[in-house]
């Protein structure tokens, strides 16, 4: 089975957040909804200050919890890895919002049900690319069979960092080139 | 507090299976009794527990559909094995009722009600257990479920049965309750010592935690000070309605009861899932 999955060059991400908005604008979110957050951490003192962003979604993992827990098979991973959303199926138990160890589905009050990220799969069956990766106006974002970011990006990225949950909970299919400092495990999260 | 449906499923639904695991306990130990108050009391829980499942849901017309991963999902299987219950307990309401000459359907009910509802406050256990919630994670969550589930059980079994057990040997009722009890803060303490030491979820828990001391401290007060009231009265051989001995019992279960929902309510305020820096 394929595995589609993103690769995320933290080095070349200044925080400027069109990803972000692209992602709202294709999934018509309502504020407060985020499918792609840009986050931003930071450390250190004068004279060394620094700080880095992560851009980031769901990671489509390959063992999901998502999948795993929910109660109705709304949440399922599809032939080319991507972990999709059934909304007919969806009750709106929220129980993926405990299980993801990245939060990432959310619950929506209005519809009732949860919702996430879904790699843009509509564009992509159509040979496009996710909305995510064509909006970074400094092209950090790439997607594409997991195997193959990873014979061209896998020498200098990584699946775990210390803002993050360890990588053997859910085998997340994400590669993250980062920043020296997003090595470090002494930071705080910056205040939008 | 978004979770207070939740609470009221949980705390109702263990109440109710505790009281049907005490109603076949006692049909063993006293032969010849009926106990039918406590049979619909436990129906009447366990329909107002999944009431307020129901109440928890964005879609609940769609409720069934969460049937629908008994394969993998642990949320499944509690709904499944919580919904059996309720089925049963009502089945065995309406037995007690309308057909009490019926003894072998009734010891029928009565034995897969008690195994389904343990299987069900199992399933509960595990769907916590295994979300990405720290301070949910590990035996505690365990212990927690089915210390409610005996010492408010019997509780509420022994209260609503009192007339019926008036002249017999009521202590394994006094000592289940301050077992379980016992056990449950023994199990709780190093937990909430070790929470501190955990990742930055778990430690945004037990600083929401230690914020709610005095609630916690309120707690324990209440379900070891109501666990050990209940002795006395359970030792004697014979109980009046009216008398001094009914009196500690009613005081007791008032104090488990309330005792047993602050914790629960402290359960689900302390949640902290894990996310992106906050592991």
């Amino acid at each position: 089975m394929a595995q589609y999955g993103f690769y995320f060059d933290m080095t070349a991400c200044g925080g400027c957040k069109t990803c972000q908005i692209a992602c709202n604008d294709r999934n018509d979110l309502k504020p407060g909804v985020l499918f792609r957050k840009v986050k931003g951490f930071e450390g250190g003192k004068f004279p060394m200050p620094w700080i880095y962003y992560l851009s980031i979604s769901c990671n489509h993992c390959q063992e999901p919890k998502c999948v795993e827990g929910c109660p109705t098979q709304a949440m399922h991973k599809l032939d080319n890895g991507i972990v999709a959303h059934d909304k007919e199926k969806c009750i709106g138990c929220r129980y993926c919002t405990w299980s993801c160890p990245y939060g990432h589905p959310q619950f929506i009050e209005e519809t009732g049900r949860v919702n996430k990220c879904d790699m843009c799969k509509d564009l992509v069956e159509e040979g496009e690319n996710p909305a995510c990766v064509d909006s970074c106006t400094m092209r950090a974002i790439h997607w594409g069979d997991l195997e193959e970011l990873r014979a061209i990006y896998g020498a200098e990225a990584v699946s775990d960092l210390p803002v993050l949950p360890n990588s053997s909970k859910t085998t997340p299919s994400v590669l993250i080139k980062p920043k020296s400092v997003a090595l470090l495990k002494d930071f705080m999260l910056k205040e939008d | 507090m978004g979770d207070m449906a939740l609470l009221v499923f949980s705390f109702c639904m263990q109440a109710a299976i505790g009281m049907m695991f005490f109603m076949t306990l006692s049909h063993q130990l006293y032969k010849g009794k009926a106990f039918k108050g406590a049979a619909v009391t436990a129906a009447g829980l366990s329909i107002v527990g999944v009431l307020a499942s129901l109440a928890h849901l964005g879609q609940p017309l769609h409720a069934l559909n969460s049937l629908l991963n008994l394969g993998s999902s642990w949320l499944s299987r509690e709904v499944l094995f919580s919904g059996l219950f309720m089925g049963v307990a009502v089945a065995y309401a309406l037995v007690q009722w309308f057909k009490a000459d019926a003894s072998a359907l009734s010891a029928g009910l009565r034995w897969i009600g008690s195994g389904v509802g343990l299987i069900a406050v199992f399933s509960m256990g595990k769907l916590y257990t295994t979300a990405s919630v720290p301070v949910w994670q590990g035996i505690n969550t365990f212990v927690d479920f089915y210390a409610t589930t005996i010492a408010v059980g019997a509780l509420l079994f022994l209260v609503l049965s009192l007339k019926e057990l008036q002249d017999v040997d009521k202590k394994v009722f006094g000592l289940a309750v301050l077992a379980a009890v016992i056990l449950q803060a023994a199990v709780a303490i190093p937990y909430a010592i070790s929470l501190g030491l955990g990742g930055s979820a778990a430690q945004a828990s037990a600083e929401i935690l230690s914020g709610m001391s005095v609630m916690i401290s309120l707690k324990w007060i209440l379900v070891l000070g109501g666990a050990v009231v209940l002795l006395w009265p359970t030792l004697q051989k014979s109980i009046k309605a009216e008398g001094q001995s009914s009196s500690l019992i009613y005081a007791s279960l008032g104090a488990l009861i309330c005792g047993q929902f602050i914790g629960r309510y402290v359960f689900y305020a302390g949640m902290v899932a894990s996310t992106i820096g906050l592991t």
